[in-house]
């Protein structure tokens, strides 16, 4: 799991004005929505007693800790100690990383990390699904982040998920090309979807026959976490979130030009076992989620999961430092909070 | 965890003749009475097998195992025993190693040994999932009132703790604050009335080493006491023994009535504890940021690190292990 990337944290449909807790590398973070109805990422963890702020409620663009009261502004500093008496100012401590965000084409992105604006990788690049026919859900897996996008990232499997009958496996894939990019990579091909049979049972058994088709596929990733899928007309982004190093939430929007009630949930449900049990494919995808995270551990961005589950479970809060603790120098010694160990890159 | 203090375990009429298995700090543990009506304590572990004693009964003195093993309570056995005393209503042990001349003994507690005091009286459990020093710091905290109890008996339009005196013991600290008062509401508005509403409130609240606390409210129309013991289960699980003392509405009748503001009262505060991150409650005083209405829960911390620093942490890191036992004194006074 790495910092210093825009984080899809959830779908824009799901951030409002109750604050919204979301978990992600291992960390929690509130979302919300101010009154001008801009989203905005904080930190969860109350500087005071470690209470969840997405527990809390809104005071105008303030979030609100429901333990004591303190209110949040969307730059993390806290503005107002209910127990304080008037007049007594806030201290420079009172604050929590508030986190760089920015809405787009239907997912709230965070930027988890403190790198400057140069240094970023980029946004995701999404299309916007929100036609009438868009379908949005979200799955949980038993299974490292890296695994589900190797998986799902696989040209086969991603076109049985986009298929609107379900493809035997394997399709036959033709003319497949592969693009890489800095913090990305592409894999297209045709897939010849072979004839298929329908059987219904009614109250006569009828029997419908297909004939077979080429539809051109594509997957596209971008980093970290977001797969985005074409088969023929049919499109859907999906963001494989790390809860921690064993659990991935993805989250997911899709548009088919004849919609599913479940959009894609059963087809991705029907691929549980095999995201879960078996070894990752060595897919062009997968390959290329592997080159990005190399080159981010080299920057330093890995975070040492292992060392927070072995010795800070529990016992120690630490948080995804925010840019305000690399640019505000008068706030060098504002933050209670220690930051997310990381791992020294392998030479 | 911190070993060498006398910790309320149990309520005394919950331990029994028969023996009772409880779970305290992560291990198991037999709470029985002997014949004479002395409680006994013991941990559920055969020294030498490391074995669980099973479906254990008492004979005699002595605690007899599934499979016939004696295991005597003061340490001549093969099992970690730990000295008993009993007060309050509680069933306290002395949990860890030290001497009897050195352990701080169990502490003076105000009004609940006083012959004098007709109040009406109930206790009971609330069982939650959160570190008992969580519970604890929670129990005995003003500023949380008027945000996770408003109505109740914080009041949300005035929020702010003035500046309180501490009362400082060995192992002890109570808070002496005045507030505004939050109007009451059902049966105990009919004691309530509107002339008294000006009056400040004098409210105490304090911990004693390692898991007392009391929250004192001196309502317009008589006084309310909750003492509670928060009896570590584990590190993420703390069951609250909470005694609580009414000067008005004495009679049994009321003690439903009591009941149910207790537990409304714990409810409210189960949601926000049980979120606290992390949930172990730091050693390290500069782990959280205090303001000053927090003086008590920092007194409670400094309390809690002194104990921490005479090398009385039972798991290094403050998390529970399996192979770390809780040293009994008997067991000393024996090698």
């Amino acid at each position: 799991m790495f910092m210093n990337f825009w984080w899809p944290l959830a779908a824009s449909a799901r951030v409002g004005q109750k604050p919204l807790r979301v978990t992600a590398l291992q960390q929690e973070f509130v979302l919300y929505r101010t009154t001008n109805g801009a989203a905005q990422v904080l930190s969860d963890l109350c500087v005071h007693r470690g209470g969840a702020l997405s527990d809390g409620w809104m005071t105008g663009d303030c979030v609100v800790c429901p333990y004591h009261g303190w209110e949040f502004a969307t730059d993390g500093a806290c503005v107002r100690i209910p127990a304080n008496a008037q007049g007594v100012p806030v201290p420079k401590k009172a604050r929590v990383d508030s986190y760089p965000t920015v809405e787009k084409n239907g997912w709230v992105f965070g930027f988890l990390g403190d790198v400057a604006s140069a240094e970023r990788p980029p946004l995701a690049d999404i299309p916007a699904l929100d036609g009438a026919n868009a379908r949005r859900g979200s799955i949980t897996w038993n299974a490292p982040y890296e695994h589900v996008i190797a998986q799902i990232g696989d040209l086969q499997n991603s076109a049985f998920l986009l298929s609107d009958e379900f493809v035997d496996l394997p399709a036959a894939l033709s003319d497949e090309r592969a693009t890489n990019t800095e913090w990305g990579a592409g894999v297209t091909a045709n897939v010849n979807l072979p004839k298929r049979i329908t059987r219904r049972l009614g109250g006569l058994v009828s029997r419908e026959e297909t004939a077979p088709e080429i539809r051109n596929a594509s997957v596209l990733l971008c980093a970290p976490c977001v797969t985005v899928h074409t088969l023929g007309q049919t499109r859907a982004v999906m963001a494989h979130v790390p809860v921690n190093a064993t659990t991935t939430i993805t989250e997911w929007l899709i548009e088919q030009p004849i919609p599913k009630a479940d959009g894609a949930a059963n087809g991705l449900e029907k691929m549980r076992r095999q995201i879960e049990t078996t070894p990752v494919p060595d897919s062009a995808i997968g390959a290329a989620l592997k080159r990005i995270n190399q080159a981010a551990a080299k920057h330093g961005w890995s975070i040492d999961s292992e060392l927070i589950s072995a010795e800070y479970t529990n016992v120690k809060a630490v948080v995804i430092p925010s840019p305000a603790r690399r640019e505000v120098p008068e706030l060098a010694a504002a933050w209670v909070l220690k930051k997310v160990p990381t791992r020294l890159p392998d030479f | 965890m911190l070993k060498n203090f006398w910790y309320a375990i149990a309520f005394s009429n919950e331990v029994k003749q028969r023996p009772t298995r409880l779970e305290i700090m992560g291990k198991q543990f037999w709470a029985w009475r002997m014949a004479n009506g002395q409680g006994a304590f013991m941990r559920d572990q055969d020294l030498i097998t490391k074995q669980p004693l099973g479906n254990a009964r008492a004979e005699g003195g002595v605690l007899v195992a599934e499979n016939g093993q004696r295991y005597a309570p003061d340490g001549s056995g093969r099992a970690l025993a730990y000295p008993v005393k009993e007060r309050y209503g509680w069933f306290f042990v002395f949990l860890g190693d030290l001497p009897e001349a050195g352990r701080m003994p169990i502490p003076d507690l105000p009004y609940l040994e006083d012959p004098n005091l007709k109040y009406g009286r109930i206790q009971g459990d609330f069982p939650w999932k959160v570190h008992y020093a969580r519970a604890l710091e929670n129990g005995m905290d003003a500023a949380h009132a008027p945000f996770v109890h408003g109505g109740a008996f914080g009041n949300p339009d005035e929020p702010e703790i003035p500046d309180y005196d501490i009362a400082v013991t060995p192992g002890s600290g109570i808070a002496t604050i005045f507030l505004k008062p939050t109007p009451s509401k059902g049966l105990w508005s009919r004691a309530y009335s509107s002339k008294k509403r000006d009056t400040l409130v004098k409210t105490r609240a304090g911990y004693w080493m390692p898991n007392l606390s009391i929250l004192e409210v001196n309502l317009p129309f008589g006084q309310l006491l909750v003492f509670n013991a928060h009896v570590p289960v584990n590190d993420m699980r703390t069951v609250s023994k909470y005694i609580a003392l009414r000067s008005f509405f004495t009679g049994g009748w009321a003690n439903r009535n009591a009941h149910q503001r207790v537990i409304k009262i714990f409810e409210q505060d189960r949601v926000i504890v049980e979120a606290q991150r992390p949930e172990i409650l730091p050693f390290d005083i500069g782990a959280e940021l205090h303001v000053k209405s927090d003086a008590l829960q920092v007194a409670y911390r400094r309390d809690r690190r002194a104990a921490f620093e005479k090398g009385w942490g039972l798991y290094p890191r403050g998390k529970q292990a399996d192979d770390v036992e809780i040293p009994s004194p008997f067991l000393a006074a024996v090698s």
